[in-house]
């Protein structure tokens, strides 16, 4: 890599990730907008040498998967609003009643209900199942990743995939 | 297990265990094909589930602009990565001592040097309270910006190097080459979105400004076409400038104004910023008005960027705010008298005047003419020489050489190209 800091290539690389995985976490496009704005101002803020675009990669979806939890923990976390400016329904989120969604949002079409089955996992399981799912990672990847044991990161798989499962109806994905 | 003799059954216990094994085995299989199955199936549709929820390119660019608007650090500049040290070792904590006379601010407020040398990027909160530091090792005082003592900043006007945790705070920043910015825009902007960041507010005010100069030009075309039609003329002959360039000046002018405006505005700002600094120096002097220019540069190139599409006057609009002070006042002074002696100075050209041409057949050629006036044929386009024959304006004529054309476009209508000895140009021309 260059030695030179080259934010906008590192942004335009990977905004979308970033943006897809805080939604994956909270669920609004507002909210996954301004989380990945966070996460970009914190590099943009904090500058730092990358080995490569994977590890680009890495280091942004684990800042952007902390920051999403600490956004979800936070105590001011309740959402009021359910419609987005599309006057769409969007998930909402309830540190109270742990990862809540909102029920007809997940019954919209397919896509929905992929989307609220991940919602509805817990914060544990969920940048995990984007990792390996969305991103392709292998376990090993992810336990180097996450500075998580590999058999933890496959046990925590099988929880999720069982997770997964009955969310979706057992054999439907 | 009996039979019906009541007499146990000889079970063969190998056959049986190897299908209990078998069994287990091929549930195991089928579960970790189940799994394999599963994986795939929910790897696709989280792609397409995720893929389709966004983000827009739209969006992409909105979050871009407005990171480094609230990080006021210009696209293009490269920064210093952070494995960097000598970077930063260059950085004196601060460079000039900047704890000195604060005047009336409070004790806990601390200041810092805006000429700074190579710096990545520091964050600030932002200033209310502007003073002045002195360097026992520079003679002159040193232009500096207060702000208010930030998380990461101790007592004696030290940052961190470490952002502050608090990342939707408004903050100042200093970018490289020791210009100071304000973040009030941010500030404001994060208010009006309910915290939520200046995206809305940069939106708002660029589509503000692009509609305000297309709003402009559109009322100065509006002015120049009543005009025309008060002086029973057609536009293109009233002229030599035509309808779009009296815009592409319209929004130059528009362009310049507003540029002035926001000079004015950064020059306001930078007085106020003097005012409130309890002795001025030349070198404050100057690097406040930077800053106040600086502003205003910004705002031009915006607001040209937005008065591209109307009208070429990005190249004027671009101009320094000095130099586009005066061009403004001689605009705003006389600009409406200067479509005047353009219309003297235009001459009509044959077509224009002999607006016919009569030929052997008995029939009738016309010029055509669209709104620039008529419309001219390439010569490579040009057939065979038909013949002579006169053009004519209802009472007198001019010899012309009527031409065919090779391209045709098809239709009834039979295009000609007709020449005037006077100029020598081709006019199309059309049968009737």
């Amino acid at each position: 890599m260059d030695d030179t800091f080259d934010i906008e290539g590192i942004f335009r690389r990977h905004f979308k990730t970033v943006w897809r995985l805080c939604y994956s976490y909270l669920g609004s496009s507002a909210d996954a907008e301004d989380a990945t704005q966070a996460v970009f101002m914190k590099l943009l803020d904090k500058p730092r040498s990358f080995e490569s675009e994977g590890h680009e990669k890495a280091w942004l979806i684990v800042c952007a998967s902390n920051w999403c939890k600490d956004l979800l923990k936070s105590a001011g976390r309740t959402r009021v609003s359910t419609m987005d400016a599309e006057g769409t329904p969007e998930f909402v989120a309830d540190p109270t009643a742990g990862i809540g969604i909102d029920p007809a949002a997940a019954a919209l079409n397919q896509n929905d209900e992929v989307l609220s089955a991940v919602l509805r996992l817990p914060e544990t399981y969920k940048d995990l199942v984007f990792m390996y799912y969305y991103e392709g990672m292998k376990t090993d990847d992810i336990a180097r990743l996450t500075d998580t044991p590999a058999s933890t990161v496959r046990n925590r798989l099988s929880d999720a995939r069982k997770l997964l499962k009955k969310e979706l109806g057992g054999d439907r994905a | 297990m009996t039979d019906e003799t009541n007499e146990p059954m000889e079970l063969d216990a190998e056959p049986v265990l190897d299908e209990a094994l078998d069994g287990a085995a091929e549930h195991a299989g089928a579960s970790e094909a189940d799994d394999e199955e599963f994986d795939a199936l929910f790897s696709v549709s989280l792609r397409a589930a995720l893929d389709m929820t966004g983000p827009s390119l739209a969006t992409e660019d909105r979050v871009f602009a407005s990171l480094f608007a609230a990080r006021g650090v210009a696209v293009d500049e490269p920064l210093v990565p952070v494995q960097d040290e000598a970077a930063f070792a260059e950085v004196p904590a601060p460079a000039v001592d900047a704890v000195a006379a604060v005047g009336e601010a409070e004790p806990a407020e601390v200041l810092e040097v805006a000429q700074m040398p190579e710096v990545p990027t520091e964050v600030f909160e932002p200033s209310v309270v502007v003073a002045q530091a002195t360097d026992p090792s520079v003679t002159a005082p040193v232009p500096i910006v207060t702000a208010a003592p930030t998380p990461g900043a101790d007592a004696a006007g030290s940052v961190d190097s470490e952002p502050a945790p608090d990342e939707t705070a408004p903050r100042m920043h200093v970018v490289r080459g020791g210009i100071a910015r304000e973040a009030s825009e941010t500030t404001d902007l994060s208010d009006a979105r309910g915290g939520k960041g200046p995206l809305l507010g940069r939106r708002f005010s660029r589509k503000f400004a692009v509609t305000a100069v297309a709003a402009s030009v559109a009322a100065f075309a509006l002015v120049i076409g009543i005009s025309s039609l008060r002086f029973g003329q057609a536009p293109n002959q009233l002229s030599s400038k035509t309808s779009s360039e009296a815009a592409e000046e319209a929004v130059a002018t528009s362009a310049s104004g507003e540029q002035k405006d926001a000079a004015d505005g950064g020059s306001s700002n930078a007085d106020t910023t003097q005012e409130k600094a309890e002795s001025t120096t030349p070198t404050a002097e100057s690097a406040a008005a930077d800053a106040g220019s600086g502003s205003a540069d910004t705002t031009a190139e915006e607001d040209s960027a937005a008065a591209a599409p109307a009208g070429d006057a990005s190249d004027d609009a671009a101009k320094p705010a000095d130099a586009q002070d005066d061009e403004a006042d001689a605009t705003d002074a006389d600009g409406s008298d200067e479509a005047v002696p353009d219309a003297a100075e235009h001459e009509p050209t044959p077509a224009e005047v002999y607006t016919s041409v009569l030929i052997s057949n008995g029939g009738k050629l016309v010029f055509v003419v669209d709104e620039n006036g008529p419309e001219t044929v390439d010569p490579t386009s040009l057939g065979e020489f038909m013949e002579a024959a006169k053009a004519t304006d209802g009472t007198n004529s001019v010899e012309c050489e009527v031409y065919h054309i090779i391209a045709q476009s098809g239709g009834d209508i039979v295009l000609y190209a007709v020449r005037f000895e006077s100029d020598g140009t081709f006019y199309l021309a059309k049968s009737v």
